[in-house]
């Protein structure tokens, strides 16, 4: 119980990773400080007294790619489009939120300073490509107008910009395909041109909300090789969240695993895919088919996540976790295990805990 | 653009033919005899016999069409069975009124119908919201004539801001003119305003939650920028059929409010013409107001083309 409280300052900083980055990621995350950490948020919607998000914890460093995995409904989205201020007016209430961008405290109650982070310093690309862009409007001018939200440049230079992104994101012929509305491109043609609203700004950091997930497998990694290079070249930080494991083996340096609305596992890509220790990470792992080896039927984990009117107050996986004693159901844990990973289980690490249990 | 304007008005040909057939149809299907009616009081049966001879009522209800069809194509819609006049020139004399008090009533109802809507949808939920519908819910709901009397009463026997009826040609004395037709134009309007609120409400409410709103506050906009160029241009569409529609039900006249302020519009010729079964005036009329509610769809179907680039040809 004690090592939980001891480790916590180390656990929640994910910068002194030892699990073989390159040495330029290694540099651009200064020192100490994360990019974006968020230390604690919580939010509720409507009358329900339990919160949707419960205490998500997770940071980015520069440079780098922290993945948020989870199955659907679990607070993925919604953690993200809170930071981003982005939530239906009136619908979420926020009851926790201790978040830092670059070093400095973000205030989630302050719109006007949302605002101006929005698409300049921290920018958001969506799920949906084919219908996150004006249907009324040319792609060019939606492009040049993220340029003008937030710099004091004429129309030809947002213009000019817009073209300059369009060929960042590998759209040919940019200055035609500038004129055209988005019902002209198909839809990993406008998840490019959403790529390049997004960066239009350089963000330093970018949040991409299920970016590959309504396109062709072909498509997707085409525009996951193209946020990649983006990033290479700007050393922004990116926050992916996906449910493809595959996606995070190629791309993550850092994983936030996310149950019912808390993150139940975070730490480096190797050390949460090699040596998973919350019982949900092990399921998630499991349940993921394999190429190689004897086939087998793929693991699942048993049971549905708990509504908000039966979510217990301790660990919020204690209803389907085969390991569980009656402390998990009253008590929230969490434990730091070194190197930047972290798992919210009293049982951590399992192999340990359990034999004592 | 050009060849959909030209497709367009084809489609709008046997449109206008089917409404020839049937207002003519009706009319002969209508009970009462407009000879009759003329011949006066002693039903001389020679005087009958020469007025059928005289507006052709004898001959085969085909060539009646036909001859109606025929002489309505060059213009001439017949003469009023009343007054002798031309039915042309007593259209052409009632148009321009109903018009402009239509184009006030127009204005009325957007001014007032879509900031309402938008101020409704954004607010949803609110005091705001619901003061708004319950002023929709009353617009819709007070008759016009009611309203009409109430205003005169008050603007203008209490306060005497504004004449209480009268009729001063535009091209007259503009100013005049606007001004008399203030209060009826208003009446029309608010119910029409209620109207358009709803729709603008229930379209910017489908159009807020949309992905590109969300997109466009992603980019940092200004939240004004984002209800009034990202949704509000989407939302326009339905508002802009609505619109022609509403316009085009406020040619066909205002028959009670143009009684309570005299307006000496469409409304009023209708009336009288079909009480004195005017069947002349009557078609004429309908001929039009089918007409002008075909182009004001027309209009409406350019206007959805050139707001909606997909349906564009490229």
């Amino acid at each position: 119980m004690k090592r939980g409280l001891d480790g916590g300052e180390e656990a929640c900083s994910f910068n002194q990773s030892t699990n073989g980055l390159t040495l330029a990621q290694n540099s651009l995350s200064s020192a100490s400080t994360p990019l974006l950490e968020v230390r604690a948020l919580s939010l509720g919607f409507g009358p329900s007294r339990t919160e949707l998000l419960k205490g998500v914890r997770y940071a980015v460093n520069a440079g780098q790619t922290l993945c948020i995995v989870g199955e659907s409904g679990c607070g993925k989205s919604v953690s993200s489009l809170a930071i981003m201020g982005l939530l239906p007016k009136g619908a979420a209430r926020i009851t926790e939120a201790d978040i830092r961008f670059r070093g400095e405290p973000y205030d989630l109650s302050d719109p006007a300073a949302l605002r101006r982070h929005r698409g300049a310093d921290i920018a958001i690309i969506f799920q949906e490509p084919m219908t996150s862009l004006n249907p009324a409007f040319r792609v060019g001018d939606q492009i040049a107008e993220a340029v003008t939200a937030h710099n004091d440049v004429s129309d030809a230079q947002a213009r000019d910009r817009a073209i300059e992104m369009l060929r960042r994101v590998g759209i040919p012929a940019p200055e035609a395909r500038m004129n055209e509305y988005p019902h002209q491109l198909s839809g990993g043609m406008r998840q490019r041109v959403m790529i390049a609203m997004a960066l239009a700004n350089d963000p330093a950091l970018l949040i991409a909300d299920e970016p590959t997930t309504a396109l062709d497998v072909t498509i997707q990694s085409q525009i996951l090789d193209l946020i990649r290079n983006l990033q290479a070249e700007t050393g922004m930080g990116t926050i992916m969240i996906t449910h493809d494991l595959g996606v995070v083996a190629e791309i993550a340096d850092t994983v936030a695993v996310m149950y019912a609305g808390t993150i139940v596992e975070a730490g480096p890509v190797e050390r949460i895919f090699n040596d998973p220790q919350h019982p949900y990470t092990i399921g998630l792992m499991s349940s993921m088919p394999k190429l190689t080896g004897p086939r087998e039927r793929l693991a699942t984990v048993p049971g549905t996540v708990p509504t908000t009117d039966t979510m217990p107050p301790g660990c919020r996986f204690s209803t389907r976790c085969p390991f569980a004693r009656p402390i998990c159901a009253e008590t929230p844990p969490d434990h730091a295990l070194g190197d930047g990973h972290r798992a919210l289980c009293h049982f951590a690490p399992l192999n340990q805990r359990l034999e004592r249990a | 653009m050009l060849s959909f304007i030209v497709r367009r008005l084809l489609i709008a040909i046997p449109t206008i033919i089917l409404i020839s057939v049937f207002v003519f149809a009706l009319q002969k299907l209508l009970p009462g005899d407009p000879v009759l009616a003329m011949a006066g009081e002693e039903r001389d049966p020679a005087t009958i016999a020469f007025l059928r001879e005289k507006y052709r009522l004898n001959d085969p209800l085909p060539i009646q069409y036909f001859t109606w069809v025929g002489n309505a194509l060059t213009g001439d819609l017949g003469i009023s069975l009343r007054t002798n006049q031309p039915v042309l020139e007593l259209i052409a004399e009632k148009l321009p009124v109903t018009i402009q008090l239509a184009t006030m009533a127009m204005v009325f109802a957007l001014a007032i119908g879509i900031p309402a809507g938008i101020l409704s949808a954004i607010k949803k939920g609110t005091v705001a919201d619901y003061v708004a519908n319950v002023v929709a819910l009353s617009g819709l709901s007070i008759p016009n004539f009611w309203l009409g009397i109430m205003l005169i009463l008050l603007v203008s026997v209490k306060w005497q801001l504004l004449p209480a009826s009268g009729y001063v040609p535009f091209d007259e004395d503009p100013l005049r003119s606007i001004q008399v037709m203030i209060m009826p134009a208003f009446v029309l309007g608010t119910a029409l305003a209620a109207t358009l609120m709803r729709h603008t409400r229930s379209a910017m409410l489908t159009v807020l939650t949309s992905d590109y709103v969300r997109t466009a506050r992603a980019k940092g906009l200004s939240e004004r920028r984002v209800i009034l160029k990202h949704a509000f241009r989407n939302a326009l569409t339905p508002i802009v059929t609505l619109s022609a529609l509403l316009f085009g039900e406020l040619i066909a006249g205002a028959v009670l409010t143009e009684q309570i302020f005299t307006v000496p519009g469409f409304g009023k010729l209708v009336v009288d013409a079909v009480f004195n079964r005017d069947y002349a005036v009557v078609q004429g009329i309908v001929l039009v107001t089918a007409v002008g509610f075909i182009a004001m769809n027309l209009l409406a179907d350019v206007a959805y083309v050139l707001l909606n680039p997909r349906l564009r040809k490229s």
